[in-house]
């Protein structure tokens, strides 16, 4: 019998046991190793001058007696020793014993046992990005579901943070992951595939609470003892913009547990409601212009929703701000931003702003406007119509109705070199749009719908 | 008017005053609203009129546009004959602690129909920046500034506060500080120069300086917004300038300072920066106050 064969019976073996102390017919002083040690013990074994410490102890050849074969094959792995196993885990909390070549899986190392804890099943979650100093108003709190957490459009998006982004009321830029594992006392670590991405115990990044990576992995993560649970911050730390992931593995060997793939924010979206119109949690089914805003962020848009007054009439403001701060500090290549009745106002406000002040801002393109029954905003009681196309956007949606005593003349108008069609879309033209008027025109599907598919087509996240 | 009337009234109970409150009564409901008095120290209140508000109201609960236009016609009709009352009660009717935007399109609709100018709704309007009512203040504000006609490619329009504002002074009055505040905040730059109009500054050795100051500030601010300087530089000569204006004999050339750096705090120097603070003018005082309220958090 070779010594292969030995040695695979011996696997065998062992896996059937998975734990314990399985037999070892080369270990003839039962000390769980193969080595010089053994010799007298065996020598013993030939001479009957003792027992057999276990049941195969001292038969190499499985033939039911010791004798001088078993003690050619005991030279033989001592000169030849076979390759040490240890604890294999194949997949979730699966484990077997097998050499580090034969381990499909990440390998332990020598001679480690496959206790309860040794393999470890985990899931990563990741949230849609925070707002406003932290937090997540004014949305939900939003979990990219596990179809799309690998995907590089639809899986969490992530801010570049660089150095001199603008967090005025505290940091908000790091995402935030759960960590979930099936034994707390199980050791798991993550794994990067960008040096770019650093990761936090704390959402502000208190100084002491980073988790280090040695290379490209961390050590073992820090879970509370019974708690097989860890919220974790990813932090995209600087430029340039990229898709990175974050695996979490095993401590010992590369096994991928859960993965993560990150994408960096090239965009920021806008959405600015109509006059009286404030972001709610949950989002009022009767504001259609957050309603897109809460699609487009489940989507993975980096998306803010906003009061339209915060543009004022001369464009600046917290919306103008948060535009500037994302092109000048967070390398956002594209803006994206759409409003409803003085909200469409702002959104032409904001974009001749942000025209005029290209040269002090970088380079961004003005990638998708829309009005929805756009009426001027040069304060709370302007009612003139807003026909102007925002100045340089790439495209630019319109949608309106044909106002009446009921909604006070309140309305928009053609805008050129619009869609649908060439001026826009009079809702009152099409059968979804009958009886319309100017406080129902932003809630239709068809027109959120419309928004929707044509921000995606024209501006990367 | 009839709430500066009755704010008179209030604060002065003697018979003589009284006699003369009846005589100031008269002329103030007889006179052009930008030539009465301004008391700095009052807080105005709305005379609500049943009737107008009924008017509006009913606007309102129309249920076919033919009722709309009719009782749209009839408010107008009212409003020939007393434009001032009919704004007033539209801004009362727009601030009612239960108005919707809806209340509020509704009023800016009928003062549209009105064809009015600039000049009389700032005249009407700026006087409640003193309102009691907070909602009824911030309203006010909001019309000034739709009148300023603001956008991100002009300067904002100050002429409507202009008649007001010197009537004041040719009167040997102060101006109305709230009216003053909202410029300054609105743009400071702007209401500098305003304020010298109205002051009738003309000579030019006195012109000069504040003038500069103005200039040399907004082409600073304008190199930072276009990107021809780092957003954190400041010009040693606009902290000069600006230090020089701060000890300038005219209240509102040092009101322009202070408004300068709350939103540039850059751009003050902490010595005449704390003398703002102790200024002989309330107004100056409330600003530096704010100044150094905002820089604070940074400076512990």
């Amino acid at each position: 019998m070779s010594f292969a064969l030995v040695s695979t019976i011996m696997v065998v073996a062992m896996s059937e046991a998975h734990a314990g102390n399985p037999c070892i017919p080369a270990d003839a002083n039962c000390d769980a190793a193969v080595n010089v040690d053994d010799t007298a013990a065996l020598t013993n074994l030939l001479l009957g001058s003792t027992v057999a410490c276990d049941s195969c102890t001292g038969d190499l050849d499985e033939s039911g007696t010791i004798d001088g074969i078993d003690l050619v094959l005991f030279v033989d792995s001592l000169l030849n020793p076979p390759a040490p196993t240890g604890a294999c885990c194949t997949g979730g909390t699966v484990c077997i014993i097998t050499t580090q070549a034969a381990c499909v899986g990440a390998w332990q190392g020598a001679n480690t046992p496959c206790d309860s804890g040794t393999c470890v099943a985990g899931n990563l979650t990741a949230f849609r990005p925070q707002h406003r100093g932290g937090g997540y108003f004014p949305f939900e709190q939003t979990t990219v579901s596990n179809a799309d957490e690998d995907d590089a459009d639809f899986g969490p998006g992530i801010r570049i943070n660089g150095p001199n982004d603008l967090d005025p009321l505290g940091e908000d830029d790091l995402i935030q992951v759960s960590i979930q594992v099936s034994d707390a006392g199980g050791l798991v670590a993550l794994r990067r595939s960008t040096g770019a991405l650093r990761v936090w115990l704390t959402a502000q990044k208190m100084p002491g609470t980073e988790i280090a990576f040695d290379g490209d992995k961390t050590g073992a993560l820090p879970f509370m003892p019974g708690v097989p649970q860890l919220t974790v911050w990813v932090e995209w730390a600087n430029g340039p913009h990229g898709v990175g992931d974050l695996i979490l593995e095993p401590l010992t060997g590369s096994l991928e547990i859960d993965r993560l793939r990150f994408h960096t924010f090239r965009s920021i979206v806008f959405a600015l409601g109509g006059e009286d119109q404030v972001p709610s949690v949950p989002v009022n089914f009767n504001q259609g212009t957050f309603v897109v805003g809460v699609a487009l962020y489940q989507l993975g848009y980096d998306v803010y929703q906003y009061d339209e007054d915060n543009v004022s009439a001369n464009g600046t403001g917290a919306v103008y701000n948060e535009a500037v701060n994302a092109v000048a500090n967070r390398f956002v290549e594209e803006v994206a931003f759409f409003g409803y009745s003085h909200g469409g106002g702002s959104t032409f406000d904001l974009a001749e702003r942000l025209d005029i002040d290209r040269a002090g801002i970088g380079n961004f393109e003005i990638t998708f406007t829309s009005y929805v029954d756009g009426v001027g905003n040069n304060s709370d009681f302007d009612i003139s119509r807003e026909t102007r196309r925002p100045p340089s956007t790439g495209y630019h949606a319109n949608h309106y109705q044909v106002g009446s005593f009921a909604d006070f003349f309140l309305d928009g108008g053609p805008v050129s070199n619009s869609r649908p069609g060439t001026t826009g879309l009079n809702v009152e033209t099409v059968p979804f749009g009958a009886g319309a008027d100017h406080f129902l025109v932003d809630d239709y599907i068809e027109v959120r719908t419309f928004i929707e598919d044509n921000l995606l087509l024209n501006t990367q996240r | 008017m009839i709430s500066v009337y009755r704010s008179i009234d209030r604060k002065q109970p003697g018979s003589w005053q009284y006699g003369f409150a009846v005589v100031l009564t008269i002329a103030l409901f007889t006179a052009p609203a930008v030539l009465s008095a301004y008391d700095n120290d009052i807080e105005r209140e709305i005379d609500v009129n049943l009737t107008v508000q009924r008017a509006i109201e009913n606007i309102d609960k129309a249920t076919t546009p033919q009722e709309f236009d009719e009782k749209l016609a009839g408010l107008l009709e009212r409003a020939r004959n007393d434009r001032t009352l009919v704004l007033e009660q539209l801004l009362h009717y727009a601030a009612r602690e239960d108005a919707t935007a809806e209340d509020r399109m509704l009023t800016a609709k009928v003062i549209k129909e009105m064809e009015i100018g600039g000049d009389l709704v700032v005249a009407t309007f700026a006087p409640h920046l003193d309102n009691k009512d907070e909602r009824v203040r911030a309203l006010a504000r909001e019309w000034l500034v739709h009148f300023e006609d603001r956008s991100p490619a002009r300067k904002p329009y100050f002429g409507h506060y202009l008649p007001p504002i010197k009537a004041e002074l040719a009167k040997g009055e102060a101006p109305q500080f709230s009216l003053v505040e909202h410029m300054y905040q609105s743009d400071a730059g702007l209401a500098v120069l305003t304020m010298m109009r109205a002051y009738d500054l003309r000579e030019p050795a006195a012109m000069k300086p504040i003038l500069w100051t103005e200039h040399i500030v907004a082409d600073l601010i304008w190199q930072r917004r276009f990107g021809f300087v780092e957003r954190g530089y400041v010009d040693p000569e606009v902290k000069k300038e600006l230090g020089n204006l701060a000890r300038s004999s005219h209240w509102w050339a040092r009101l322009y300072v202070a408004h300068v750096i709350i939103e540039n705090p850059d751009f003050a120097d902490a010595e005449w920066a704390n003398a703002l603070t102790r200024d002989t003018h309330e107004l100056v005082r409330a600003a530096a106050e704010a100044y150094k309220a905002k820089v604070r958090p940074t400076n512990r």
